[in-house]
């Protein structure tokens, strides 16, 4: 009977659970700090600006017996404005389509209408009109986002041959949209990316429109101490009326300020009243200040920040600095004293290695853990989708400030918009990483701070500020540099002497000392604040080099192990291992996952990287094979020390100043006895090879055939039952995964 | 000593125990048994992908089979102590063996009874598996019948109140007894009484009625010869019917937006059934919130097809709807689908309550019980003193057109032996989108007959929904009788999907609208109207501000003849197979959708959002004419139709008529220019260097 009895209540309580369970509300999304990312549940928006074209041409003069069409484009400097050009079918060879720039004086001259025009051309030219399609219609158009340089007084746009097939001329304001609200056609025009100057620099920031008559309102749960950050500018390259920028929390005003057009974002911290977990109204309004011309202002990445003990983040990617010119790494000379000394007071990786030969798709990959196939980006140019989460993304959604300082040559400045703050740095004049790291240190005491500095000084060109600190006395050719017209003219072995390629080498050696003193005085300064021992220092590089090796003097482009074989040091005073070395081999994407556990973030699914922070505490860490994707058709993969490199397709890989590179259909190294990856042994070890290359052709596959965000919410085979029942599927839907993703 | 009370009590309250343990061990036993029979092997048919992604959620699948199981033991326990009562009251000696029989008699009769009333949820269990178990269920459902059921379970309750009345009469007729009978007569008069209806509630107020897939040419006053509007009929009678309403996409949750905002879907982002976080709060001037600042109290009452009601945010105050679909709610409907009993004792109105996924089983939508939630709301509206919007949305018209007894054989022939008796089979209908392959034209016909009869079931509520309205006597009242698109029902070149193309006609895109009220000259209105003038047309009725910039013109104002409106098409699901030969393709669902992280919602991934807006077909309408637009790898494909002469849309006249041709294409290019999705040019990035 007892038995019995239990029995039931057993029954029933699990029953009771279960009913509980299943009718408990669902949770609700966690909500990002960052007000953008909030702005699809904004209690109120401002009606986005509507804003005419700057210039709609539909007729056109005769241009027959003339050279070009010329088009006066009466657009400001450095505004950003985008160009389309649409032309009707054409039998002949497409006409060309270039923009030029003339100064007040030429455009005077010019006149405001499009005639035909013969000879020299007035003003300068900045460019073609690229990105052409064929539009549904029929008719083909070519577009162009472009800015006017800070001299011009109107553009000009010239097309030869077939000018008579120009149907219609289009100038708009270019919004530079965030790329990431695609599908809300209110909220994507209220968002957009523009560069001011900051105190270190020149920042690009995402922001929201602000227009006088425009309110934004949000519902935010506060927490600990929080307060509310935003910069306060104008869009890009606007010169207009100044804007009154008043914020509130609930009735109370935090700012009330009228900032001018003067290009400079002004920095607000503004403290927010209230108890963690209270919810309260925060108020973004914008208002007229006289003045004339367009009030353009931006209210740029509003967000709600909290003291946290989260620990800073100081990732430093050298581009293109092999590990075995380091100091640490074994190299006889003495090149990264710094580097060393960090490497002995935190843990080293003897065998990290890159999943890229190129710094786009490398740097890609180590920010979204995942392979380059997966992650969309294997050549330059290539953007990865939307929905793909990022290591700034996923810091910033757990409170985290996030900073990247790069040469925006080499990082377009709208594939940055993951980064609350993107600021343009030059190793070569001021300011410097350490001017910018400056001003984030006094933050990194209490805010939780990742910031990303890319430093170029070991990349072509090679100016080092000591040419001959390592080959005192030479005199010939690329005595002081190796400029980037030497690298375009030189670029096989045969075009330069073993002994120059010894100097360049010596070069390249000088621009790690440069690079490392610049790492010293960043870390000095971080020491200086004491904020070193709440912050994790991530030394790496995006890729090797090939110094005078396979084929090029100095250049990058295939997968050899002198391109693919990066430092990785990780150091954390006083929380990680010191001295340690670990010899087993891992990947530069493994960096991703590594830093979301030191930093306590839960890693998304489906990455193709693994955390590495157990054998940051002493843990043994198996061994196991990294693979890199050059360029999409050269491919590499290591198992312990061996190297295999294939090109399935028989590729080769053409620059565009003629420096061709090609790797053969399968290549084999073996490291333990040579080191330096340069005899290659696929001829002799044939059936090594063999195994090797089948083995990563195994894995290519099993990349093509997941799709990237395949894990990250796979719908499942109940969702297409209820869509077949609900009639929305007709019969089986094609089971087969398209190969081809959508790509721009 | 005092050893007597609580052995006495207790042992009286054993042999009740004992009477609940046994019918909730029997059924729960039964329960078992069907979870073995019918889930099983479904589950164990499940791909090693599948059961990985099934393994999230494995802890709610547990908790709802539990809660399914506690379910199921209380109403057994439930059966077992009536059994119970029933034998006590007949005198007999309520042994174990009679209690459980009775008890799994009682169970069993529930069971059939909701059977014989909805047919279409064990359709899959009984008539599709044919055989003897077909044989039971039409037996039981057309032979039978819900009518006959309950007069028999009624009849014999009756006669077992006369026997234990007789048996325990001298008990009975005791005092306790007499008291606590007469109560219970007392209160069960009270509750039958009609109640009076009153209305608090001052200004005009606005009440649409509206359901799913909506074809106004199958009403009996339109044409159809079999009886599907009686009620609606009446009311159009004295209310002005828009003959030619083209809702701008046939997709309930985008069709919704532009109704409830005026303007085309490319204006408020949402362009199919899986619209994303971002494009769910309607940031446009919807209806229900321009309202509310004018002091009305909305809401919106809705079945299955309504869920987005809570998924995209318009601005009720309330909604009465299933909660918003996600992963966890399709794994429920899963298993709470194959199992018997879950179905017979939780799939009606209260058991909703305890189970809402019971709510979104498509066959499962028993208008009648929506009608008690749309009253209750209407109640809880007229007791305030603000007008208020309302709004009704019937799902039973909506595939799989399985409305319950008595109309879901209303018009079906009684010799039909496909697999669509009580509902449509979609499944059986495999590579249909090849549209060259039609079903047998038995088949059609039993499907163009359980879409009348979910018609009839949709009138029938219509009916009762006019009857209470009038009860009350207001007469300033705004009445709306529309839908959310209409449906293909194999016109040719169609099959019965809505809004995946323009074929066969316009029967898809083409809905009712009907408008009753103070102000309002009953009549028909000819001209072309699209579904962005729904919000602009009541806020004139209503003679408030109609906000700027609307797409949408009002009904009740002259518009122009020439007018033109437009169309798009949405999402397909299946792959290129399922695409019209020569459109852009995109893949099948499952790389083309997503989970959403936070919402679990299915949405459609960022990365095909371009594609799939471009890939999309367009129709601009003007008159009797419709020119379609389908892109294509290389120059898009133009047709046009005159749907006044033709249609079903067969005869392509664009080479007959190039100027019609010409003008037309000229604006539907224009209206498509202002779709900031389409790729008619590639989005912007900055590829090149950037030389300061």
């Amino acid at each position: 009977m007892m038995r019995a009895r239990m029995l039931v209540l057993l029954v029933l309580l699990a029953g009771a659970l279960g009913l509980a369970f299943t009718l408990r509300p669902h949770a609700a999304p966690p909500t990002s700090p960052r007000l953008i990312d909030a702005l699809a549940n904004a209690l109120e928006v401002p009606a986005p600006p509507a804003e005419p074209a700057l210039l709609e041409l539909e007729r056109f003069p005769d241009t027959t017996g003339h050279a070009a069409l010329a088009v006066p484009l009466p657009v400001e400097p450095v505004r950003g404005f985008v160009l389309r050009v649409r032309m009707a079918p054409t039998d002949g060879p497409r006409p060309a389509i270039t923009l030029r720039s003339l100064d007040a004086a030429e455009a005077a001259a010019f006149g405001g209408q499009p005639r035909p025009i013969d000879g020299p051309l007035p003003g300068k030219e900045l460019g073609p009109c690229l990105r052409s399609s064929r539009a549904p219609n029929g008719q083909w158009m070519c577009q162009r986002f472009a800015h006017l340089p800070s001299n011009a007084g109107a553009g000009l746009l010239v097309i030869s041959g077939a000018a008579n097939a120009v149907r219609r001329i289009e100038v708009l304001n270019a919004d530079m949209p965030d790329w990431r609200t695609p599908g809300n056609p209110i909220l994507s025009r209220l968002i957009r990316r523009a560069a001011n100057a900051s105190p270190t620099g020149s920042s690009w920031r995402t922001g929201l429109v602000a227009r006088p008559g425009g309110r934004y309102t949000f519902e935010v749960t506060l927490p600990e101490r929080a307060e509310l950050w935003v910069g306060l500018g104008h869009e890009q390259g606007s010169r207009g009326a100044p804007v009154r920028f008043i914020a509130r929390q609930d009735d109370r005003v935090l700012l009330d300020e009228v900032v001018p057009a003067d290009l400079k974002w002004h920095d607000q911290r503004l403290r927010l009243e209230g108890e963690a977990g209270q919810r309260s109204r925060i108020t973004l309004e914008a208002q007229a200040a006289g003045g004339t011309g367009e009030a353009r202002g931006l209210w740029s990445t509003p967000r709600v920040m909290s003291a946290s003990s989260a620990p800073n983040i100081l990732l430093i990617t050298v581009d293109a600095l092999r590990a075995d010119h380091l100091g640490t790494y074994g190299y006889g000379r003495n090149t990264s004293p710094m580097i060393d000394h960090v490497a002995r007071s935190g843990v080293q990786f003897d065998r990290a290695t890159a999943q890229s030969c190129l710094t786009w798709p490398s740097i890609t990959s180590l920010m979204t853990g995942r392979y380059p196939l997966g992650t969309g980006v294997q050549e330059r140019g290539q953007r990865p989708p939307p929905d793909l989460a990022t290591l700034p993304q996923l810091l910033a959604a757990h409170g985290y400030d996030t900073f990247a300082g790069t040469d925006q040559a080499l990082f377009p400045p709208i594939d940055l918009s993951d980064f609350d703050d993107a600021d343009r740095i030059n190793v070569f004049i001021k300011p410097s990483p350490r001017k910018q790291l400056e001003r984030l240190a006094a933050q990194f005491a209490d805010h939780p701070t990742f910031a990303w500095f890319h430093l170029e000084n070991v990349h072509y060109p090679l100016t080092p500020r000591q040419p001959l600190r390592f080959d005192p006395g030479y005199e010939g050719r690329f005595q002081n540099a190796f400029t980037q017209e030497d690298h375009n003219q030189f670029m096989s072995p045969g075009d330069v002497t073993p002994r120059e390629q010894e100097h360049i080498n010596a070069l390249y050696d000088s621009a790690i000392v440069d690079a490392d003193q610049e790492i010293q005085a960043m870390l000095a300064t971080l020491d200086q604040h004491g904020v070193l021992e709440r912050t994790i220092v991530v030394i790496t590089a995006d890729h090797g080099e090939r110094l005078g090796e396979h084929g090029a003097v100095l250049e990058h482009v295939a997968p050899h192990h002198s391109v693919l074989q990066v430092p990785l040091i990780i150091a954390w005073e006083g929380k990680l291992a010191v001295g340690q070395r670990i010899p087993s081999r891992v990947q530069l994407i493994d960096v991703f996952p590594t830093l979301l556990s030191l930093a306590g973030v839960p890693h998304p699914p489906g990455l193709d990287g693994r955390d590495l922070s157990p054998a940051l505490r002493g843990e043994p860490l198996p061994d196991v094979p990294a693979y890199a994707d050059c360029k999409g058709y050269f491919f590499a993969r290591y198992q312990g020390d061996e190297l295999v490199i294939i090109n399935p397709e028989g590729k080769e890989s053409v620059l565009s100043y003629g420096l061709r590179t090609t790797v053969k259909p399968r290549e084999l190294y073996d490291l333990a006895k040579d080191p330096s990856g340069q005899r290659d042994i696929a001829g002799e070890e044939s059936a090594r090879a063999e195994a090797a290359s089948t083995a990563l052709r195994a894995e290519l596959e099993r990349w093509k055939r997941r799709s990237t965000t395949a894990e990250q919410g796979h719908i499942g085979q109940a969702a297409i039952e209820a869509l077949q029942q609900a009639g929305y599927l007709q019969g089986t839907p094609d089971p087969e995964v398209e190969t081809a993703r959508p790509r721009e | 000593m005092s050893s007597h009370p609580p052995a006495s009590r207790v042992s009286r309250a054993l042999p009740w125990l004992e009477a609940a343990g046994l019918g909730a061990g029997l059924l729960l036993a039964v329960h078992l048994l069907s979870l073995g029979a019918f889930l099983l092997p479904a589950w164990r048919q499940l791909t090693g992908q599948v059961r990985d992604e099934m393994s999230a959620l494995t802890t709610h699948i547990l908790g709802f089979q539990a809660a399914l199981v506690l379910g199921v033991v209380l109403v057994g326990a439930l059966c077992g102590v009536a059994a119970r009562v029933l034998l006590l009251g007949l005198g007999l000696r309520p042994s174990r063996l009679r209690v459980a029989g009775l008890g799994a008699l009682l169970a069993a009769a529930q069971v059939a009874r909701t059977i014989a009333h909805r047919p279409a949820l064990f359709e899959d269990m009984l008539w599709r598996m044919g055989g003897l178990r077909a044989h039971f269920q039409v037996a039981l459902v057309e032979g039978l019948g819900e009518r006959n059921l309950d007069l028999l379970l009624l009849g014999l309750g009756a006669a077992w109140a006369v026997a234990a009345l007789v048996r325990h009469h001298r008990l009975l007729l005791g005092r306790k007894a007499l008291f606590t009978g007469g109560a219970v007569l007392l209160v069960a008069l009270a509750s039958a009484l009609p109640m009076r209806s009153t209305s608090q509630s001052k200004g005009r107020s606005i009440i649409i009625l509206a359901a799913d897939s909506l074809r106004p040419d199958r009403f009996t006053s339109e044409g159809n010869p079999r009886d599907t509007t009686p009620h609606l009929d009446a009311l159009r009678s004295k209310s002005l019917w828009v003959a030619n309403h083209f809702v701008p996409i046939a997709s309930t949750t985008a069709s919704w937006t532009s109704l409830l905002t005026g303007v085309y879907p490319h204006r408020h982002g949402i362009r199919d059934l899986f619209p994303r976080a971002e494009v769910s709060n309607v940031l446009l001037p919807t209806l229900p919130s321009v309202l509310a600042a004018q002091g009305y109290n909305t809401a919106v009452v809705s079945d299955y097809a309504g869920e987005m009601f809570n998924r995209v945010r318009y601005g009720f105050d309330v909604v009465d709807a299933p909660p918003e679909t996600s992963v966890e709610v399709f794994a429920d409907r899963e298993s709470f689908q194959r199992l018997p009993l879950a179905l017979a004792f939780f799939s009606g109105p209260l058991g909703q309550r305890l189970f809402p996924v019971a709510r979104y089983l498509p066959v499962n939508a028993d208008p009648s019980v929506l009608t008690g939630r749309v009253l209750a709301q209407l109640e809880r509206l007229e007791a305030s003193d603000k007008p208020f919007l309302l709004v009704a949305f019937y799902s039973v018209t909506h595939a799989p057109f399985a409305p319950p007894m008595p109309d879901a054989n209303a018009y079906t022939r009684p010799d039909y032996t496909g697999s669509s008796r009580y509902s449509y089979e979609l499944q059986q209908l495999n590579d249909l989108a090849r549209v060259s392959d039609r079903p047998a034209d038995t088949d059609i016909e039993q499907i163009r007959a359980l879409y009348d009869g979910s018609l009839r079931a949709f009138d029938r509520e219509v009916g009762r929904l006019v009857e209470r309205l009038e009860a009350d006597g207001v007469q300033d009242r705004l009445l709306v009788v529309t839908g959310d698109h209409g449906e293909n029902l194999f016109e040719p070149g169609t099959t019965t999907e809505h809004g995946k193309w323009f074929e066969g006609g316009d029967a898809a895109n083409r809905t009712a609208l009907l408008l009753q009220g103070p102000g309002i000259t009953p009549g028909i209105r000819e001209g072309l109207a699209s579904g962005v003038d729904l919000m602009p047309t009541l806020l004139d009725a209503l003679q408030l501000e109609v906000p700027e910039g609307l797409d949408g013109r009002s009904l009740l104002q002259p518009l122009p003849e020439d007018r033109t409106v437009f169309a798009e098409t949405t999402l397909w699901l299946g792959g290129p197979r399922s695409q019209p030969p020569g459109a852009l393709t995109y893949p099948a669902l499952l790389e083309l959708l997503e989970v959403e992280p936070g919402t679990h919602a299915l949405v459609l991934k960022r990365s095909w959002m371009d594609r799939t807006v471009t890939a999309k077909l367009r129709a601009a309408r003007r008159g009797p004419w419709e020119l379609v637009y389908m892109p294509t790898n290389e120059s898009p494909r133009w047709r046009l139709f005159d749907l006044k002469a033709d249609p079903h849309a067969q005869r392509d006249l664009s080479s007959e008529h190039p100027d019609v041709t010409a003008s037309l294409r000229a604006e539907l290019l224009r209206w498509m220019e202002q779709d900031p999705l389409r790729w008619l040019d590639a989005r912007e990035h900055l590829v090149y260097r950037e030389e300061q």
